[in-house]
């Protein structure tokens, strides 16, 4: 019995470590390296819904466009901000959206137009919309959960996925 | 690209999850936060039953919730071989913290060892030896013997004063109470070692003598005081990166005006305002930013005076206050002694505090205004003082802290709501050894001796030099070349033949090399230079207790098994002890080997009820089962009694029968120090400090600011802080700051041909290191700030040797030049170099 159940364990720790795992969708990703993390789709298990945000049209330069993602209790918004951005879709590829609800500890972030920032009322952590999100200065122990954005043939913006956990759900997709 | 973890989904905490208490092993303040930790088979369920917090998670929750934790706060780990879930989040009925979480602590869990999610796979699992050229492993009995072998074999021949030790002093990660006592009873007791330094500076000294000498600890109010002040004098600390939720969960309230309510219901009739506060830094940081949101710019007085005379910024406060008679003269009547000789040393007038200072005479007196000017009514205006690094680690360290205790104590500010004159702190504290009265004061300059030549063997505990000392490329240099010369004598005889070994090793120390040990949880800079390397448990795999910045004292619990062969420091430094008694006494030293007994502790436990529950004051009371019970609270020391026998006469405890193990009695601790107006001198009166202005103290300094065109102002930032060792290991930290930063006006950096992020090279007489340029608008000209202690640009290269008559270092100091080594290179060009300060 006894050898039998170090093979049950091994085969667990197995299990775990492959990136198969099913309780542990976080231990699934970090066995990709961070390369592969950065380049390929969010591999995660959640199905994010595929939902019209906006078209085009409705952006005005360095004025986010008030949204809601994946459902209507996430805010977020879409910025254009005028100029290309790495992860910015559409022609000029300078369109992003962002969750607005702090990671740190939920408050709603306020867009400041002069330097292109998230900025939170609570903490005074900062993220730069110009850098995927990246916390400027902060107290979150992630960066802004960004949208992956499609923008089809009439303009219309899709969000198909987001890439960090939101704050207040252990399931992006509740 | 910006680091994302790309998850969208954690386990969610079942019902039955085992809790567990953990207070943040990072800094000071020591946030409380709870471990859950459950089978890896499963998890919990979004409906209420089905989970921990009870509440349907299927639901968004609000802002500010406890039902919720971040990736970073989640991992897979081994509890006693098992698999097993792991969240460690922010408690929110902890006092300190109230279910904050700094982005230091909040990341816990993710950096903990977990070989299922491959975090920090740096970590140490078994001792390594020196073999073959290269550290391979070994077994603890292979190691522990050659390091007691060539150990004895030193002591034997040399002395006590051959041996060299580098130890922490701390409470947290690497420190707490069991550990300082492993390694005291080990150094102090069996030993008499006087060669000895403590992890962050070149001596075995205190940083704060100077309060100390007057009879004051430095830890003597509680985080409600900042609640409760009239005004804070904040000196050399950016509290908001570096206390952050001590800062935020009890500063900011107050400059908020939020905590009237309190004050009234502490101070009857007396007028209460939202706080006032004064901050002495010569740069403006985050922690200026937000006081200014927070209480408006009119509340905030930023004094940033030249670098280095706050001493005289301090004396002139003292002596305006006396003239003004803006003192509390029956406190410093009944209480203390020496005011009239310290007004008479201390005399400066305000004109001269301006010259030197830089500021203007009416900021000068604005701020000993708020500080002591009588409220309406004529009450005492409650003034709490707070210092650290910038004060610590800054010129005549130990003139300006008693400069700052003199104000503090004229003005009745010590021992009462409101006040208090303290350090804030870098790690926990959990200091618990035998006297260290041998080692002298001033204490041995370390550092110095190895670099000239002395000492044969180095025990070095959860430190390192070759990123946190002063004159550090020096320091490297020589080490080097030292324990080379044993490694390359240990290289020439086989591994397996331990006398030809012990006798190649003492032959090469003989030619002037050093036999280097480091215990440590990571592989270390200083550790490559080492011979034998132990690895270490670190907070949560292992029961450990410390006291934070109001000396709140609480237990972590042992919530997952440590890496490997890893064990607790002073189970290591108790089986040390017990391979160096074997070892004397088969080399017929029999009384050197009765020393060494008293080291037959299993369990952590046994190491502090033999340490703290027999040496400390009111150690008596304090068991692990009565802390456990106490959670995430603890008691704030020293205990005074239990609640149901209720507080007895306090004193040093020895040899008091501990309590049976199932009790769990609430522990009575002190909020404040000195309330009953009784101080630390025989006579329980506090000292006045005659503490004249004397210029630059540390030798070299001026010297060094006349012939170099930065100010290099060190420091550290919000993300890295008493987390760095770890730090290093973690994708999010890295992502962030791969290299040091620099920050530069930016005219200065144009004037340099330096564009953002660019790499530059900080060089003196004293050495050399790197840094990556931050464009800082708010940056003052010509002075630089720089990140301190990170491993890819060490600070310490660029510090001189100089230090205070007490041996304590001056790393604030320091001038220095700059020039471009290269454009930035690709790690750097997807970060953000916008300003940290927040904008509304």
């Amino acid at each position: 019995m006894k050898s039998c159940d170090k093979l049950v364990d091994a085969g667990r720790r197995h299990f775990l470590s492959s990136a198969g795992a099913m309780t542990a969708a976080a231990a699934a990703v970090s066995v990709l390296s961070t390369e592969a993390k950065a380049d390929q789709a969010p591999s995660t298990l959640i199905r994010y819904p595929k939902s019209r945000l906006g078209n085009v049209a409705d952006l005005k330069v360095n004025e986010p466009l008030a949204v809601n993602y994946p459902d209507d209790d996430a805010p977020g918004v879409l910025i254009k901000l005028g100029q290309r951005v790495v992860g910015g879709v559409g022609a000029d590829g300078d369109i992003v959206g962002f969750t607005t609800v702090c990671p740190h500890k939920g408050f709603p972030l306020n867009y400041v137009a002069s330097d292109k920032t998230m900025n939170c009322p609570g903490h005074y952590s900062r993220f730069d919309c110009e850098k995927g999100g990246q916390q400027i200065w902060g107290q979150a122990t992630q960066n802004l959960p960004q949208y992956t954005l499609r923008i089809d043939e009439k303009g219309d913006i899709y969000a198909e996925g987001v890439d960090e956990l939101l704050y207040g759900r252990l399931s992006n997709v509740l | 690209m910006t680091y994302k973890r790309q998850i969208g989904h954690l386990p969610i905490i079942p019902a039955d999850a085992k809790e567990h208490n953990v207070v943040c092993h990072y800094c000071i303040v020591g946030c409380g936060y709870k471990a859950y930790t459950w089978d890896a088979r499963y998890e919990g369920g979004t409906a209420p039953n089905q989970n921990k917090f009870g509440v349907d998670l299927s639901k968004q929750q609000e802002s500010d919730t406890g039902n919720w934790y971040a990736p970073s706060m989640y991992n897979i780990v081994k509890q006693n071989g098992h698999d097993v879930h792991l969240v460690v989040k922010p408690d929110k009925n902890c006092v300190v913290n109230s279910g904050l979480g700094s982005p230091r602590g909040a990341r816990i869990a993710e950096m903990s060892y977990s070989r299922q999610r491959n975090t920090q796979l740096q970590r140490l699992t078994d001792p390594l030896v020196w073999r073959y050229g290269q550290m391979q492993p070994t077994s603890w009995d292979d190691a522990l013997d050659l390091v007691a072998r060539v150990t004895a074999a030193v002591i034997a021949k040399q002395g006590e004063d051959a041996l060299f030790v580098s130890a922490y002093d701390h409470g947290g990660a690497g420190g707490g109470y069991e550990n300082t006592w492993g390694t005291g009873k080990l150094y102090f007791g069996a030993m008499k070692i006087k060669n000895i330094r403590i992890h962050n500076r070149p001596a075995y000294n205190s940083e704060v003598h100077g309060t100390r000498d007057m009879g004051i600890g430095e830890l003597n109010n509680c985080y409600e005081d900042a609640e409760l002040a009239d005004t804070i004098v904040a000196v050399g600390t950016n509290a908001l990166e570096t206390q952050t939720n001590y800062f935020l969960n009890h500063w900011i309230p107050n400059l908020r005006g939020s905590t009237s309510d309190k004050k009234k219901a502490e101070f009857g009739n007396e007028p209460v305002d939202r706080a006032r506060i004064v901050i002495v830094d010569p740069r403006r940081t985050v922690t200026v930013n937000a006081c200014e949101v927070e209480a408006g710019k009119d509340n905030v007085l930023h004094l940033a005076l030249n670098s280095g005379t706050d001493l005289i910024l301090f004396n002139a406060w003292f002596t305006y206050a006396a003239d003004k008679g803006w003192i509390d003269k029956s406190f410093i009547q009944a209480s203390t002694k020496d005011f009239d000789k310290a007004v008479a040393a201390n005399k400066v007038s305000v004109a001269d505090a301006a010259k030197v200072t830089g500021l203007s005479e009416a900021d000068i007196v604005k701020a000993i205004t708020w500080i002591a000017e009588p409220k309406a009514g004529g009450a005492r205006r409650r003034a709490m003082f707070a210092y650290e690094k910038g004060l610590i680690w800054g010129n005549d360290n130990y003139r300006t802290n008693q400069a700052l205790v003199n104000v503090a104590l004229a003005t009745g500010n010590i021992g009462r709501p409101g006040g208090g004159c303290v350090r804030m702190g870098g790690h926990q504290e959990g200091y618990s050894r035998p006297s260290d009265a041998h080692v002298g004061k001033p204490a041995a300059y370390v550092d110095q001796l190895l670099i000239g030549g002395k000492g044969a063997v180095h025990h070095i505990w959860g430190c390192d030099h070759y990123k946190t000392t002063l004159n550090a490329m020096e320091f490297k240099k020589v080490y080097k070349k030292r324990t080379d010369i044993v490694k390359d004598a240990m290289n020439a005889v086989p591994y397996g033949d331990r006398n030809a070994m012990v006798k190649a090793i003492t032959d090469a120390i003989a030619k002037g090399g050093l036999f280097a040990v480091n215990i440590d949880i990571v592989p270390t800079k200083i550790g490559e230079a080492c011979h034998v390397v132990l690895p270490a448990a670190t907070s949560g795999e292992m029961n450990l207790t410390s006291m934070n910045g109001e000396r709140r004292m609480r237990l972590t619990e042992r919530y997952m098994d440590p890496p490997g062969q890893s064990m607790p420091d002073c189970l290591i430094a108790a089986r040390l002890a017990n391979n160096l008694e074997r070892v004397f006494r088969e080399i017929g030293k029999k009384d050197v080997a009765d020393k060494f007994k008293g080291f037959d502790w299993k369990t952590e436990e046994d190491a502090f009820m033999d340490g703290y529950a027999k040496h400390e004051k009111g150690g008596e009371f304090v068991t692990y089962a009565r802390l456990r019970a106490m959670g995430t609270n603890g008691f704030q020391e020293p205990a005074t009694g239990l609640e149901a026998a209720g507080a007895v006469a306090g004193g040093t405890s020895t040899g008091a029968s501990p309590a049976a193990s199932s009790d769990q009695q609430k522990i009575v601790g002190t909020k404040r120090l000195y309330a009953d107006g009784k101080f630390n001198s025989k006579d329980g009166k506090a000292s006045f400090a005659a503490s004249a202005w004397r210029g630059l103290q540390a030798p070299g300094k001026q010297a060094e600011k006349e012939k170099f065109r930065f100010l290099i102002n060190n420091g550290r930032t919000n993300l890295v802080w008493q987390s760095a060792y770890l730090d290093v290991d973690n994708e999010l930290v890295m992502d962030r700051w791969p290299y040091p930063f620099i920050e530069m006006n930016p005219s200065d950096m144009t004037e340099l041909g330096l564009k953002e992020g660019d790499l530059v090279e900080i060089y003196n007489d004293n050495g050399s290191t790197q840094a990556m340029t931050l464009p800082t608008p708010t940056a003052k000209r010509k002075q630089a700030f720089m990140l301190f202690g990170y491993p890819t640009g060490v600070q310490g290269n660029v510090v001189s040797k100089g230090v205070n008559e007490l041996i304590v270092p001056n790393y604030k100091q320091t001038w220095g030049n700059i020039r471009k080594i290269a454009d930035a290179p690709e790690g750097v060009k997807h970060l953000s170099f916008k300003s940290s300060e927040y904008v509304t």
